[in-house]
């Protein structure tokens, strides 16, 4: 019932993303004054919203995270630009703005989600970046010690064999992993078996305190995963890491097929046997050959 | 002993002239549903003949009834391993083609066709999928068929007869044929009962009826493959299978079951027997040849006083005695033994008995001078001037039955597990009671040769005026002997019949067959 009322609260937010993307493609945007806009911010309110809605892709001089480090893009790109891609990145990349492009395509595609964030609050977070200064740095080597945590009740939380206490769909629903403690999962987003190496241990803890996608974000809304819920993934997370090189690989090619095939053919002939003294034709067959044959009559 | 009463039959093929009312009667009250088409819980067929469903009585291809395992016996396509491993897929099932696929005609269109150059015609169509078709089958195709390639020479019967005398058989002088109405045998040893997983067919306690609860059945059709006269059939549109409920509500109410009742020969006879059911499964399990006679072995007399006490002990009503007494089926059975089983080999017990028939006698023409009545003739009749005649007399007083037209060996091989003998002795007592009557009517044969007849047959003249009369005169009261159905006794069974004292009606009324479990 849960899970029902998320999905249709899913598909509906998704329709009025959409449908406000759409309005905001409609309406131009007023032209903005060309002004150090982030002057006027507050520092502290914007290292609040950072770190509740950006710090799980970015940090300001820590390094790429899922999107780029943003220490001193204040001075890298215009002021009126960022305003623009920040609350609405998607439909800069669409308007087929080029340096937006270029960020997309190097940041592997991931599209950074819409916020809906006022003028004030871009202020506030670039001021908040300009106070923290320096320049993006080389992105970090990921810390793979093993973090803190047990991974069985994490890979338990994977496939929903132990719920989330908020009541949350469980990882599997969307994601897929190659471990051997635990099923596949949905393919409806990212593969997180090398999640951890890509992320780090904060980055996963980021992402799984506040979702940043829409999807996740709407799905977790109401249901946020605990603070022991999450050292347990992460832990989970890490353990699939390091240990898929052990991992027998998922092969579908073509070797997968004709097992099949072979295996099908194999019960088809057991079956027949099985059966072989069944009564497989019609007894009348013959006649209605003459008969219908006799006459030239065909059906 | 476990004294038991059984509405039984018997069936006298010497008198059924192949008219199919019976089966026409049967499908306006029962089977004339959406489901039902293609289902004759009464048939005709005729005989030599394939039959239906095509080959029934070849259990090679349906596996029905029961073989004899060491001391016992099984079902041949059913029982429960048989039927677990095959419960999702039952391979031996006929298939609707081997009984026949049901049509109507587009009679409308004869009254609806616009104008044209061509005259309307009424096109065949399917009652199971409503498209235009060729017919390619019937329930009877068959009929009339005697000598017929595709039909009569493909007579599972046949294999009992060597291939020159099937080829006799089937000589233009020689050709013959006899009908074969028929229908739920109601077996004491039924196949069906045994082999229905779902438990829904059940024997009847009061009378023997063989009934398939239709509340209860699954549509498992392990029934259709385990009777071997295929007389059970499944309902593709409620899911579930019927058979044969002998006008259970018609015997209820004291009146003959529909077939029997417009059966134009008057070939049917209906009452009940008193059986020892303890007996059932040695009877059934005994070898081939000792079939018929354990058989009939299990009719008890009802006049014996030790039966009639075991009968009272056991439930049976003095009416339901009396009717034994009266019954014209332990008449033809036990007493004259002229009613044998139809395949006693599938060991089901069929309680529905046939009295064999004597074919048209054979005839062999002879030169005779007939000059002397042609002269006898006026100038304007027709004249043929040859000199023949089509004699059907013979010197031996049972000529024709040792002349038959169908060896004994095939007439044994329906009626009396091979057993020629047996047949021997009825056509024997058939043709007796005809030289008896001859003599008593015509008086021609001689007193002392009519009396020889009867007595090489067995017969007293007492015996064969009986027969005679049960045979030829019987009313509607001789020939149906039902007994009082003591429908309030058998409702207590299931409900107090107290609970309805005062209201209307007894019983319970069900809303007809929906598909679904």
């Amino acid at each position: 019932m849960n899970t029902r009322k998320t999905t249709i609260a899913l598909l509906a937010s998704s329709v009025l993303t959409m449908g406000v993307g759409f309005l905001h493609a409609a309406t131009p945007v007023p032209a903005q004054e060309p002004i150090e806009i982030y002057k006027q911010g507050d520092p502290a309110k914007g290292a609040k919203l950072f770190q509740t809605i950006c710090a799980a892709c970015h940090t300001v001089g820590g390094g790429v995270r899922v999107g780029p480090d943003l220490a001193g893009v204040h001075k890298r790109r215009s002021s009126e630009w960022l305003h623009k891609f920040i609350p609405s990145s998607t439909k800069m990349i669409a308007s087929g703005d080029p340096d937006a492009v270029a960020i997309f395509e190097k940041f592997n595609k991931t599209l950074m989600p819409d916020q809906v964030f006022t003028t004030k609050q871009v202020d506030s977070i670039l001021a908040f970046i300009e106070s923290r200064g320096g320049d993006a740095s080389a992105p970090k080597k990921i810390d793979m010690t093993k973090p803190a945590g047990n991974p069985k009740i994490g890979a338990a939380l994977f496939d929903g064999r132990r719920r989330l206490a908020s009541g949350g769909p469980a990882c599997n629903s969307c994601h897929d992993l190659n471990h051997d403690t635990v099923m596949g999962g949905g393919v409806l987003s990212k593969d997180l078996t090398k999640a951890y190496s890509r992320l780090g241990g904060e980055g996963v803890a980021a992402i799984l305190s506040n979702p940043p996608f829409p999807l996740m974000k709407r799905a977790f809304q109401d249901h946020p995963i605990s603070k022991a819920e999450a050292t347990g993934l992460i832990a989970f997370l890490w353990e699939a890491d390091v240990e898929a090189p052990m991992e027998a690989g998922r092969d579908y090619g073509w070797l997968l097929f004709i097992r099949g095939v072979v295996g099908v053919g194999i019960i088809l002939a057991l079956l027949g046997f099985l059966w072989r003294g069944r009564k497989t034709s019609l007894v009348n067959a013959k006649i209605f050959e003459r008969q219908m044959g006799s006459v030239g009559v065909s059906d | 002993m476990d004294v038991r009463s059984q509405v039984s039959m018997v069936f006298h093929l010497d008198k059924c002239i192949g008219c199919h009312t019976c089966s026409v009667a049967c499908k306006n009250i029962w089977t004339d549903r959406k489901g039902a088409e293609y289902q004759w819980w009464n048939n005709v067929e005729t005989k030599p003949g394939t039959g239906y469903p095509t080959k029934w009585e070849d259990q090679s291809i349906y596996k029905g009834g029961w073989e004899k395992v060491g001391d016992g016996i099984e079902l041949k396509g059913a029982g429960h391993k048989k039927s677990l491993a095959n419960i999702f897929h039952n391979p031996h099932l006929p298939q609707i083609d081997d009984y026949y696929e049901p049509f109507t005609y587009k009679y409308l269109d004869l009254i609806e066709s616009g104008p044209s150059t061509d005259q309307p015609t009424a096109r065949p169509v399917s009652l199971i999928t409503g498209q235009p078709m060729d017919i390619k089958s019937g329930p009877n195709w068959d009929d009339d068929l005697s000598g017929s390639p595709d039909y009569a020479r493909n007579d599972p019967n046949l294999e009992a007869v060597t291939p020159a005398e099937k080829e006799a058989m089937f000589q233009l002088e020689r050709m013959a044929m006899f009908y074969l109405p028929r229908m739920c045998n109601h077996c004491l040893n039924p196949g069906c009962v045994a082999s229905c997983p779902s438990g829904a067919i059940y024997k009847r306690g009061e009378d023997g009826v063989v009934l398939i609860n239709q509340d209860v059945c699954r549509g498992w059709r392990m029934c259709v493959t385990a009777c071997p006269y295929k007389k059970t059939y499944y309902n593709w549109h409620t899911g579930k299978s019927e058979k044969c409920i002998l006008c259970f509500p018609r015997i209820e109410s004291g009146l003959a079951p529909a077939c029997m009742h417009s059966c134009v020969g008057r070939i049917r006879y209906l009452g009940v027997v008193l059986y020892d059911a303890d007996k059932i499964h040695e009877a059934a399990s005994v070898s081939d040849k000792d079939l018929v006679d354990a058989h009939l072995d299990m009719i008890l007399d009802p006049f014996d006083e030790e039966v009639i006490a075991a009968a009272k002990a056991n439930g049976v009503a003095d009416s339901t005695i009396r009717s034994a007494q009266l019954s014209p089926i332990y008449k033809f059975t036990k007493v004259w033994k002229m009613a044998l089983p139809l395949h006693a080999e599938f060991r089901t017990m069929p309680m529905l008995f046939y009295v064999p028939p004597l074919l048209p006698v054979m005839a062999s023409v002879k030169k005779v001078d007939n000059s002397a009545q042609n002269s006898a003739l006026n100038e304007k009749s027709k004249v043929w001037p040859d000199n023949w005649l089509y004699d059907t007399s013979t010197e031996d007083l049972f000529g024709t039955v040792s002349q038959a037209r169908f060896p004994m060996k095939y007439m044994a091989a329906m009626f009396s597990v091979g057993d020629e003998g047996k047949i021997e002795d009825v056509m024997k007592k058939l043709m007796a009671v005809r030289i008896h009557r001859r003599q008593v009517t015509v008086g021609d044969i001689g007193a002392e040769k009519a009396n020889e007849a009867l007595r090489k047959a067995g017969l007293t003249a007492e015996e064969a005026e009986s027969i005679y009369y049960l045979t030829s005169l019987a009313k509607f009261d001789d020939r149906f002997v039902i007994p009082a159905n003591h429908r309030e006794q058998a409702m207590e069974l299931m409900e107090f019949a107290g609970d309805n004292k005062g209201s209307v009606g007894f019983g319970f009324k069900n809303d007809t067959a929906k598909r679904g479990l």
